[in-house]
């Protein structure tokens, strides 16, 4: 009886892999057809829509746990296959010239992660004892982190003006060419480049004036302005003239406080070394 | 006369030879030697005191070329091996941690870099020490790891892997460290955390391998134990293509991270 159990689970691990292995081959087949998902299209409302529907997804497959595919989806199997899909996305993104950030694989292994990362975290929670914080702050700042750049980037919108100095406008431009108005305005008062002995640039500092008010835009030291929105000065310049870049991410304070919960579970991690859960 | 780089083929020597001296101490000392630690100490120290003069005299922290990052990986180490001697007493890793610091001491007296005087506007940030310093250090803590990652496949009787997952974990923690200042950086320099850019994708691949490493079951048999060495190793050689070798793919040229190449 034992033993046709053992057959019975180990057939049915098989047809699993087999399953997962075709779902990855027709996934990739369709990558290579299309340009990548147009995911301005699940732009606010419907990507928290669609965030919500997956945290009831979540819930739903918790309680079902004692399923094959709640228990698949809480296994060490799928803990491997998580990592495993990370190192592969990681890879043919790194030697791909433009990376198709956007296909259908990566946005079916980021849910995957997401999805078996969230599980894990509700169950580790309860189990995790003696290392509880630690497992809490590293699982649920890379929840955070991964969620809020997954549901997140629909409502991700960069544009770009160019200014001369003394110019002033509201109208920019997506990476498409689209004119947009940004609702406010960015005056060019003056851009400065400082070069080495060697002829290196060394600096570049840009005065602005943003909705009225008095900014100075570097390299690394961007302006604020409202809820999400950032203004930066890109490396595309010369006396006299800059091209200003503004980035409306709403989503990435989010990030924030996932990176800072990561950041205090990675300093834990080095201090304590291979604790393990008690019990 | 500048206390710089043209110092370094004078300096470097006696810090290897010093730490040489102390991984001798230590191979012919059965219990903990406290002059090997005390040798392999004064190599760091003396290294440490090129770095600060090489600070001095550049009028900016040395982390920007690939030969300043080999110099402070050579430190880390040095101190690496320090570490794990004198905390876990393996007599054999001073050697190591030896033999890896004077290779990259060796680079850099070979194939001297040339310097700037003024750090690239990109590069000035107060991201900019913790990132790459914190890195470093845990590119040490995990070429130690792959060190006993190696012996451990070549020698299957040895028991390693309570040292090595101490090793990893804080090579881990401190990679992950790295990961996100970096990513804090990158938000206030080019507006995004994160962007898949050639080096991100390949730090992505290495720490997803080393935490699968770490994720392996705990009570390890034969088999699960040549797995583990095997995923180790295998994390080491994307951190390679992570640190340097992705400059030699296609991907780099849209790559914001190739600093020394301009």
């Amino acid at each position: 009886m034992k033993l046709e159990h053992s057959h019975s689970e180990m057939s049915a691990k098989k047809h699993r892999w087999l399953i997962i292995s075709i779902i990855g081959l027709v996934l990739v087949i369709i990558d290579t057809f299309i340009k990548g998902v147009d995911i301005t299209l699940f732009a606010f409302p419907l990507n928290v829509l669609l965030a919500l529907l997956w945290l009831a997804t979540v819930a739903r497959l918790w309680h079902r746990r004692g399923t094959t595919f709640g228990g698949f989806m809480l296994s060490a199997e799928a803990t491997w296959l998580s990592f495993a899909l990370m190192v592969v996305v990681g890879i043919v993104l790194g030697t791909q010239a433009e990376p198709k950030t956007t296909s259908l694989s990566v946005i079916t292994a980021t849910l995957f992660t997401l999805t078996h990362l969230t599980l894990i975290t509700i169950r580790g929670w309860r189990n995790a004892q003696g290392i509880r914080l630690r497992f809490t702050l590293l699982h649920c700042g890379l929840i955070l982190l991964l969620g809020a750049g997954f549901w997140g980037a629909p409502d991700r919108h960069v544009v770009r003006m160019a200014l001369e100095k003394g110019e002033r406008s509201n109208i920019a431009y997506s990476t498409s060419g689209a004119a947009e108005n940004i609702g406010f305005e960015i005056e060019l008062s003056s851009v400065v480049t400082k070069r080495d002995d060697a002829g290196r640039l060394s600096a570049i500092e840009a005065e602005v004036v943003i909705d009225g008010k008095c900014s100075t835009l570097s390299v690394n030291h961007p302006a604020t302005k409202g809820f999400g929105t950032k203004i930066y000065i890109v490396n595309d310049f010369k006396d006299g003239y800059a091209v200003i870049e503004i980035i409306d991410e709403p989503w990435h304070y989010l990030s924030f406080v996932g990176i800072v919960m990561l950041l205090a579970g990675a300093v834990m991690m080095f201090a304590a070394g291979p604790k393990k859960a008690r019990g | 006369m500048e206390l710089g780089w043209n110092i370094f083929a004078y300096i470097a020597p006696i810090a290897v030879l010093l730490s040489a001296a102390g991984a001798v101490v230590a191979l012919r000392h059965k219990e903990r030697s406290w002059v090997a630690t005390l040798l392999s100490s004064l190599a760091i120290v003396v290294m440490a005191l090129f770095v600060g003069m090489l600070w001095h005299t550049l009028g900016r922290p040395p982390l920007r070329t690939m030969g300043e990052t080999r110099l402070w990986y050579s430190l880390f180490m040095l101190v690496a091996g320090t570490v794990t001697y004198h905390r876990w007493h393996y007599r054999w890793i001073l050697s190591f941690s030896t033999l890896m610091a004077t290779v990259f001491i060796m680079i850099n007296i070979l194939r001297p870099e040339i310097h700037d005087e003024s750090l690239m506007p990109a590069l000035q940030s107060v991201w900019f020490i913790p990132h790459v310093s914190v890195y470093m250090f845990s590119y040490s803590l995990l070429g130690c790891a792959t060190l006993l990652a190696m012996c451990g496949i070549v020698n299957a009787k040895l028991e390693l892997r309570e040292v090595i997952e101490r090793l990893l974990y804080g090579g881990i923690g401190l990679f992950t460290v790295g990961m996100l200042t970096g990513a804090l950086w990158a938000k206030d320099a080019w507006g995004a955390y994160w962007s898949w850019d050639a080096k991100e994708a390949w730090a992505a691949a290495t720490w997803g391998l080393f935490l699968l490493a770490i994720h392996l079951p705990t009570r390890p048999t034969r088999r699960s134990n040549v797995a583990y060495y095997a995923i180790i190793i295998a994390a080491f050689l994307s951190l390679q293509m992570c640190w340097y070798g992705v400059n030699y793919l296609p991907s780099a040229k849209e790559s914001v991270h190739t600093y020394n190449q301009q």
